[in-house]
Order: C-alpha cells, then sequence, then structure tokens
C-alpha cells in the first residue's frame, strides 16, 4: 500500500503516545499499590469496594462499641461484687446478732458496723462511670438515684430502663441493669417487695432495739441471691460481647482480604507488564529514528 | 517528415510540460506537511497530431489539466469518523472528571457517610458525653459541606460547559463564514478557469470542512456549480452555496443557566439544542444530559433522602432538654422552574411526600386541556393530573396555585438543587435527640413475672406526645384484673380507657387496644405470665439522658433501605451512583479507544490516496529531470539540424 511520508511521524508519535500513556497508567498502579484506580477501571469492582470499605468501618465501629460494653460491664461487675462481698458480711453479723448471748452494747456495736455497711452499699449502688454517669439509674443518667430521705429511708430516682449498645450488625446488648432490679425490687419474708436499704435499715432498728432479727437473714439471703442472678446476666453478657468481638475480628480479616483481593495490585504481573511496556515503548522510539533517516534524496548527487 | 522547425516546437512542449511538472513536484514536496493537503499530478496528453502525406505526424505534448489525487468517499469517512472522535474526546474527558471527583476519598460521598455515622454511634456508646454529641454535629457538618463541595464542583462543570459551549458556538460560526467565502472563491475560480479545477482551494475548504466537523456533527452535499452545502442536527442549514447563518447561545426557558443553542436564519430564530449532534458541541451537550444532570440528580436525592429519614427519626427522639426532637438537617426541597414563555399566573410547587418513591427524574408538568399532564423525562411517560393540585405523585407532593393557561409549562426538577440545598439545621449538642420519649415500668410490687418491653414509638405526630410538650398526654397504665384481663387506665385522672384479654402464652402488643382501637401513637409489649393486680406503666421519659434508644435507630439508618420503596441504602445508593459513572466513564474511554483507531485508519487510507511520500516524489523529481534533459537535447537536435541546412545553403 501506498504510504503517506508524514503519516510514518504521525502513526509513530500516536503509537508512542498510546504506549506511554499505558506505562504511565502501570506506573501508578505499582505506585499505589492499587488496581483500581479510580471506578471507570471497573466499575462493579469499584462497587464492591465502596461497599467492603463500608463493611469494615462498620466491623471497626462494632469492636469500639464493643469495648465500651465491656467497660461498663466490668465496672458494673465490680460494683456488684463488692455489694455481694457486703452482704456477705452483714449475714456473718445477723447470724452472730441472733445468737441469744449478746448483749445490749454488742448489738449496738454491729448496728454500728451495719449502718456503715449500708453506707458503703449505697455508695456502691450510686456508682458513676469515668464519664460521670450514674451505673445504676436506669435511662436517668444525670439523677442520683439513691437518696434518703429525712427519716434515712433509701428511695430510687431512676426508672427501669436498661442501655442496649449494638455490637453487631443484628447483636444488640444490654449493657446495664435498673437500680430497681438490682437493689429495689426484692422479694420480702413478709410478702411484698421490700429494698436491700430498708432490710438493713429494719436490722439497725432491730438491734438498736436489741431485738434478734429472724426476718432479717431470709432477707439478705433473699437480696444476695438477687445480686447473684443479676451478676450471672452480666457474666453472661460479658461472655456475648466477648464471642461477638471475636466473630466481629473473624469477619474484619476476611472482609480486608476480600477488599484486598478486589482493589489490591497483583504485583508480580504488574512489574512484568511494566517491563514488557517500556520495551515496546524503547522499540518504537528506536524504530522511528532508524526508518526516519531513510529517504531517497539521501541518495540524490 | 519532421521539419526542424516542428522538432522545436515538440522539444519546447515537452519542456514546458516537464517543467510544469516539476514544479508541481516541487509544491507536492513543500506540502508534505501541510494538514488537508491533496496531492497533486500534472495529467499529460499528447498534442493533435498533424495530416502529412503519409500519415498523422505527432507534435509534442500539452498539459491537460492540474488535477488532485482525492476520494470523496475516503473523505467523508473521515469527516464522519472525526466528528464521532471530537464528540468522544470531549464527553470522555468530562466524565472522566465526574468519576474522578466521586471516586476521591476527600471528596466522595463515602467516607463522609461513614464519619457521620459513627459519631452517631459514639454518640449511642456514650449519649450523655457532650463531646461525642459534638463531634455528630461536626461530622453531620462536614457531611453537609461534602454535598456542597460535590455539587460544587459539578455545578462548575457546568457553567463550564456552557462557556466551552459559547467557544465553539464562536468557532463554528467563523468557520462557516469561511466555508462560504470559498465556496464563492471556487464558483468564480472554475468560471474563470473553464472548468479546471482550483485544487488548492479546494483542499482548502475540505480543510475547514474537517475543522468544522470537529467541532460540529455536519452533513455536506454538493452544488453542480461547485459549492458545497453544510446542514447540521436535522438538516438545518449552516453554510448554503455563499451564505452562513448564525448559531448562537441562549438560556433554556425554564433554567437560563443551561445553555441552549439557537440557529439564525435570516430574521427567525429557532433553538436546535436537541437535534445536534456529534463534534465536540455534540459531546458537551451529551454529558450534560447523560452524565452531569443525572449525576446531580443522583446526589440531591442521596442528599434528600438523608435528610428526610433522619429528620424523621430524629423528631421520634427526646433531647437532652426533655424535648422532641426538631430537624436535623434543612430539608432541601425540589426546585420547580417556570418557563418564560409561560402566558398564565399560575404558580406551581413541590415538597417531597415519599422518599421511597422519589426518582431522581426531571419532570414536565404541562396544563392542556384544562388539566395538567405531568411526564417523566427519563421514561417520556405521561400522565393526566387534574385541573388542580395538590397532586401526590412519584414521591412528590405537587401543589398549584392561581390560574394557568392552556401551553403553559413548569420543570420539576425534584432532586437537581437538593445536595446545595442541604444543611445542618442544629447548632446545640444538647438538642440531639438520643432518647426515646417513652418509657415504661413494672410496679415494684408486681408478683407475677410479667414484663414490659422498653416500647417503640410508631407516630411521633400522635396527640399524645402533641398535646403537651415534655409529656405523655395520657400516661397510662395497664393494670391486670386476672391473669387474663388487663385494664388500660390514664394515670393522671385514673379514667378506664378501655380492657383487654391477655394470654400468658404468647405474650401481647398493648395497642391498639382491643375494643376501642386506642392508639397513642407507640406500641408496648407485655410478656410472661402477670399475676392479679400487677401493672405496668408508660410515661413520658423525663430526666433519661442516659437513653440512647433513638440514637441506635439513627445509626441504624446507615444500612436501611429508605430508597426504592426500601430497597437501596444511601452508602448503596451512592455506590451505585459512582458505579453508573464509572461504567459510563469506561464505556466513553473504551469508545474513544476503538473510534481513535477508526478515525486513524480513515484518515491513513485518505492519505494512502492523497498523501505526499517523498520518496515517490523523488523518483518524480528525476523522472521528469531526465525528460527535461532529454527534451532539451531534442531541442539542441531540432537546432543542429537547421544549422546543418543553413550551412549547406550558404555553402552554395
Amino acid at each position: 500500500m501506498r504510504i503517506a511520508t508524514s503519516q510514518i511521524t504521525d502513526n509513530a508519535v500516536a503509537s508512542m503516545q498510546d504506549m506511554q500513556t499505558q506505562l504511565a497508567k502501570t506506573q501508578q498502579q505499582l505506585s499505589t499499590g492499587k488496581r483500581v484506580l479510580t471506578p471507570a477501571d471497573d466499575p462493579s469492582a469499584a462497587a464492591s469496594i465502596l461497599s467492603l470499605n463500608q463493611t469494615i468501618s462498620l466491623t471497626q465501629q462494632y469492636q469500639r462499641n464493643s469495648n465500651v460494653a465491656q467497660t461498663r460491664l466490668n465496672l458494673e461487675e465490680t460494683s456488684l461484687s463488692g455489694a455481694s462481698d457486703i452482704l456477705q458480711r452483714v449475714r456473718e453479723l445477723a447470724v452472730r446478732a441472733n445468737n441469744g448471748t449478746m448483749s445490749a452494747s454488742d448489738r449496738g456495736a454491729i448496728a454500728a458496723e451495719v449502718t456503715q455497711l449500708s453506707q458503703q452499699l449505697q455508695g456502691l449502688a450510686n456508682t458513676t462511670d469515668a464519664s460521670g454517669e450514674y451505673l445504676f439509674a436506669g435511662f436517668k443518667a444525670d439523677t442520683q438515684p439513691f437518696t434518703a430521705n429525712g427519716a434515712g429511708v433509701i428511695a430510687y430516682n431512676g426508672d427501669q430502663g436498661s442501655r442496649l449498645l449494638q455490637i453487631g450488625p443484628q447483636r444488640q446488648i444490654e449493657v446495664g441493669d435498673s437500680g430497681a432490679s438490682v437493689f429495689m425490687n426484692i422479694p420480702a419474708s413478709g410478702g411484698g417487695v421490700q429494698s436491700v436499704f430498708d432490710t438493713l435499715n429494719k436490722f439497725v432498728s432491730d438491734l438498736n432495739a436489741n431485738t434478734a432479727s429472724q426476718s432479717t437473714i431470709t432477707d439478705i439471703d433473699s437480696a444476695a441471691n438477687n445480686l447473684l442472678t443479676v451478676r450471672a446476666k452480666v457474666g453472661a453478657r460479658l461472655n456475648a460481647v466477648d464471642s461477638q468481638n471475636s466473630i466481629n475480628t473473624g469477619y474484619l480479616t476476611q472482609t480486608q482480604s476480600a477488599l484486598s483481593n478486589v482493589q489490591d495490585l497483583d504485583y508480580a504481573s504488574a512489574i512484568s507488564k511494566l517491563n514488557q511496556q517500556s520495551l515496546a515503548l524503547q522499540a518504537a522510539q528506536n524504530s522511528y529514528t532508524k526508518i526516519q533517516g531513510l529517504s531517497l534524496f539521501n541518495y540524490i548527487r | 517528415m519532421a521539419s526542424g522547425g516542428d522538432l522545436l516546437g515538440i522539444g519546447v512542449s515537452a519542456l514546458l510540460a516537464f517543467q510544469r511538472s516539476l514544479a508541481t513536484t516541487g509544491h507536492n514536496i513543500s506540502n508534505v506537511n501541510t494538514d488537508g493537503y491533496s496531492r497533486q499530478t500534472v495529467d499529460l496528453q499528447s498534442n493533435t497530431p498533424q495530416f502529412a502525406s503519409n500519415g498523422y505526424v505527432g507534435t509534442g505534448v500539452q498539459i491537460s489539466s492540474v488535477t488532485r489525487v482525492y476520494n470523496e468517499f475516503l473523505s467523508n469517512q473521515v469527516l464522519a469518523n472525526n466528528t464521532a472522535n471530537s464528540r468522544l474526546t470531549s464527553y470522555s474527558q468530562f466524565t472522566n472528571q465526574v468519576n474522578n471527583l466521586l471516586a476521591d476519598p476527600n471528596t466522595g460521598l463515602s467516607s463522609g457517610l461513614q464519619n457521620f455515622f459513627g459519631a452517631i454511634q459514639d454518640v449511642a456508646n456514650d449519649p450523655t458525653s457532650i463531646p461525642a454529641r459534638q463531634t455528630m454535629l461536626s461530622q453531620g457538618q462536614s457531611l453537609v459541606d461534602r454535598f456542597h463541595s460535590l455539587d460544587g464542583s459539578l455545578g462548575s462543570l457546568s457553567q463550564g460547559i456552557t462557556t466551552q459551549l459559547s467557544s465553539e458556538i464562536t468557532s463554528i460560526n467563523s468557520l462557516a463564514q469561511s466555508i462560504a467565502k470559498v465556496n464563492n472563491d471556487i464558483v468564480i475560480a472554475t468560471g474563470m478557469a473553464g472548468g479546471q479545477p482550483p485544487n488548492d482551494l479546494l483542499d482548502q475548504r475540505d480543510n475547514l470542512i474537517q475543522q468544522l466537523s470537529q467541532h460540529i456533527g455536519v452533513t455536506v452535499t454538493n452544488q453542480d456549480n461547485g459549492a458545497k452545502n453544510i446542514f447540521i442536527g436535522n438538516g438545518q442549514n449552516l453554510v448554503v452555496g455563499n451564505q452562513a447563518m448564525t448559531l448562537s447561545v441562549t438560556g433554556n426557558q425554564y433554567d437560563p443557566t443551561q445553555a441552549e443553542i439557537s440557529l439564525t436564519t435570516g430574521a427567525s430564530s429557532a433553538t436546535v439544542t436537541n437535534s445536534l449532534s456529534g463534534g465536540t458541541v455534540g459531546g458537551l451537550l451529551d454529558f450534560r444530559d447523560q452524565v452531569l444532570n443525572p449525576t446531580r440528580n443522583a446526589l440531591g436525592r442521596i442528599a434528600i433522602s438523608m435528610a428526610q429519614s433522619l429528620n424523621d427519626q430524629h423528631h421520634a427522639g427526646v433531647t437532652l432538654n426533655g424535648q422532641l426532637g426538631l430537624d436535623f438537617f434543612t430539608p432541601p426541597t425540589p426546585q420547580v422552574l417556570t418557563s418564560s414563555s409561560n402566558t398564565g399566573g399560575a404558580s406551581v410547587s413541590a415538597q417531597v411526600s415519599d422518599v421511597s418513591a422519589l426518582t431522581a427524574d426531571d419532570y414536565l408538568l404541562q396544563y392542556a386541556g384544562g388539566v395538567y399532564k405531568l411526564t417523566n423525562l427519563t421514561s417520556n411517560t405521561t400522565q393526566t393530573l387534574g385541573a388542580s393540585g395538590p397532586f401526590t405523585v412519584a414521591g412528590l407532593t405537587i401543589t398549584t396555585s392561581g390560574s394557568a393557561n392552556a401551553g403553559d409549562r413548569f420543570m420539576i426538577e425534584p432532586t437537581r438543587a437538593a445536595a446545595a440545598g442541604l444543611g445542618l439545621a442544629l447548632n446545640d449538642p444538647r438538642d440531639i435527640a438520643a432518647a426515646a420519649p417513652i418509657a415504661t415500668s413494672a410496679a415494684g410490687n408486681n408478683t407475677g413475672t410479667g414484663s414490659i418491653s422498653a416500647g417503640a414509638v410508631t407516630d411521633i405526630s400522635n396527640v399524645a406526645f402533641t398535646t403537651t410538650a415534655g409529656a405523655l398526654t395520657p400516661p397510662i397504665s395497664i393494670k391486670f384484673t386476672s391473669p387474663t384481663t388487663y385494664q388500660i387506665i390514664n394515670t393522671s385522672s385514673n379514667a378506664l380507657l378501655d380492657t383487654g384479654t391477655y394470654s400468658p402464652g404468647t405474650g401481647k402488643d398493648i395497642f391498639p387496644s382491643d375494643n376501642l382501637a386506642l392508639d397513642y401513637g407507640y406500641q408496648v409489649h407485655i410478656t410472661g405470665s402477670p399475676a392479679t393486680g400487677d401493672s405496668f406503666a408508660v410515661n413520658y421519659n423525663t430526666g433519661g439522658s442516659g437513653d440512647n434508644r433513638n440514637a441506635l435507630a439513627l445509626a441504624g439508618l446507615q444500612t436501611k433501605g429508605v430508597l426504592d420503596g426500601g430497597a437501596t441504602s444511601y452508602p448503596q445508593a451512592n455506590g451505585q451512583l459512582v458505579a453508573k459513572v464509572g461504567t459510563q466513564s469506561s464505556n466513553a474511554q473504551n469508545n474513544l479507544s476503538t473510534q481513535g483507531m477508526l478515525l486513524a485508519q480513515a484518515k491513513s487510507q485518505q492519505a494512502s490516496v492523497s498523501g505526499v511520500n517523498l520518496d515517490e516524489e523523488a523518483a518524480n523529481m528525476l523522472k521528469f529531470q531526465q525528460a527535461y534533459q532529454a527534451a532539451a537535447q531534442v531541442i539542441s537536435i531540432g537546432s543542429s539540424l537547421f544549422n546543418t541546412l543553413l550551412g549547406a545553403v550558404k555553402g552554395q
């Protein structure tokens, strides 16, 4: 076929430009480590990358939420275990006080210790977390849940709400118990319900009146049982958070490797592609300069 | 037998012919790099022979014509490929910009959405924390900023298109005038030369037409007198003989910022935008219609749906101050544009009524025959709405007022301006409604195992919530009169509102109530086995600063389907948008590289016919030089023959 002289240059320049574009793209892929540089490189992969990135960020958020849940549940468990210890001590004192040989002054001494313990328990029931939220106030986190009136009767000012945290895509977990369920609504030996504080108050007034207090031991046992039930629930929740956390970690690893499969560059093939492309460009440049020198005019003297 | 004079004449004719051939070769060589140049050849013809007694005797050579080597079919192929190539070049260049804009982690929506919803989760983790709430507001603001900057970049692309269209139109007008002038020159030159082609003028005109075709798609027809007529669009005249029409850029009848193109023929002017195709102009218009505006619409749809669904959920919550939540985002309103040619006094407005039915399409509302008709401009389907609004259609409520005249038109762009119209409405972190408005409780002295759920709001606009701010009207108690029957009692007045029956095995949703179907805009569920005398209460969530139920619901919107009838969440809608523009951009790039090859092929075919090859010209030069030298020898022989004759006569 006939060819125009200008075509030789035009074609050579066009093909060299084309090769340089490809070379630049491969180089950019190598320097970013990414196969998909813009959605146009692979539109369906780009959509997957967006959704995988969202999954990763959500899962990381669930892990953060799990940590918050763990912190709160651990704090609750610490407070509850302190409360259990106090009730244990009160029960010992109650057993001792019921001994017929006890004198009024002995019982007075016990009364003094029980009063101390009661205040300590009240302090635990008013535990706050690091940001000053009352742990046992239900939703009323800014309201001190347990306060004494003039007669020393402890009233509950919180509500019965309990906070849920999102620790997995479909998993919410309670991270607290209302003070009502922990300290207030405990079945009483005389029927109905009674708060653990009322139980202790009654014990103190019995001691001060120097009378044996048979019902106290039953009521303290029932309060301690209630605490144990709540602690068992807290323990179960901590386990649940742990297992959800390991599910999240596994899911995160999987998702990240899926993302890497979609998005990341296969270095070996990219480098060999780069070599091929630069070789082709060199060949094109070389051959152009050789062809360019060929002309019949060189031989006309 | 030829005489010496004949020989001289023959030699001179050959000298002239080869001199002309050499000159044409020189002309070819000197134009080896001239765009649009077709190589020329000198057509030689032997002279009319003279009759001598013994036959016809040759009298030398003459030039019949100087013609260019040109193939109209190949030229038209280059023209068509040129038009398609320029269209794809501008289309792909702009589409690629949108593609990069949406995908860039610093400008794209995706990470903005992730950060914002992450901040909501952090509020859910610690609802009393003012810093966490402040972060949620800041992330909300930066999400709004992302919408604004994305839409702003798309808006400046739109302006860029208007500017570029203007300069394109200027070039087209000037090329059209040049073509008309060259047409005129060609007609005159052809006439003067008795039909001989003015080769270089023809090349010049072809080159001008090639240039024009890069700006806009054209059709070319030949006139008998040698002029060429140029048509654009669906056959609108651009150049007829030596007359050129004028194109101009005008504003759209609805939206003056959207450029339209008008063609002025004599005194009349008509908008031809929709019929234009090909060339840079076609590429720009296609980009605007197929990529830019749909992208702005899709982005706006995400903005509207996010604002609306987040606001709806936020309204159903309670702030740190115990009040029901207000708007979190300033919701953008759909844009209704009135045609500048309307004669009636009607005005039209639109509100989003149902996000899940909202589309990213534009609609044309026309008043004709006493009724409004709505046309979806994407699907081109029309429906009759009625004589006057409000109309509820396509997720919109369209309100009309005033009286329209027949033929009046309104353009409804529900989502076009929405990304720009989005704003953050809250500025006090305490106003974030993280809590739910109701709190349920079981009486302390309940003896059964019944328990009540935390409750869920179903309709925050219920009078139970709206009668008194910060209170439930009425507060409710549910009192069990037996293990299977209960009363619903107004706690503040002790009035019996309704009764119901309960089955301990299955539990029960209390509302709507059994007999009177009472519904207070929320639902509570009782499970277990309540004993006679047990009671449960539902109150306003006063002081519930540690409640995060509404924050959890807000955070859940990240993955909840709110668009397309509940099938698509906004991150998914964003993913769809990115993939769609990515596909458009990748198709454009692929088409462009294919088209580039077709153009290169067409050009090389044309060049292989019309282009100058220097080696060929060198060979021709040697050929003509030798012929010229030989012709000079002929003259020399003729001259010496004549001298011999003169010498013989002198010698006698």
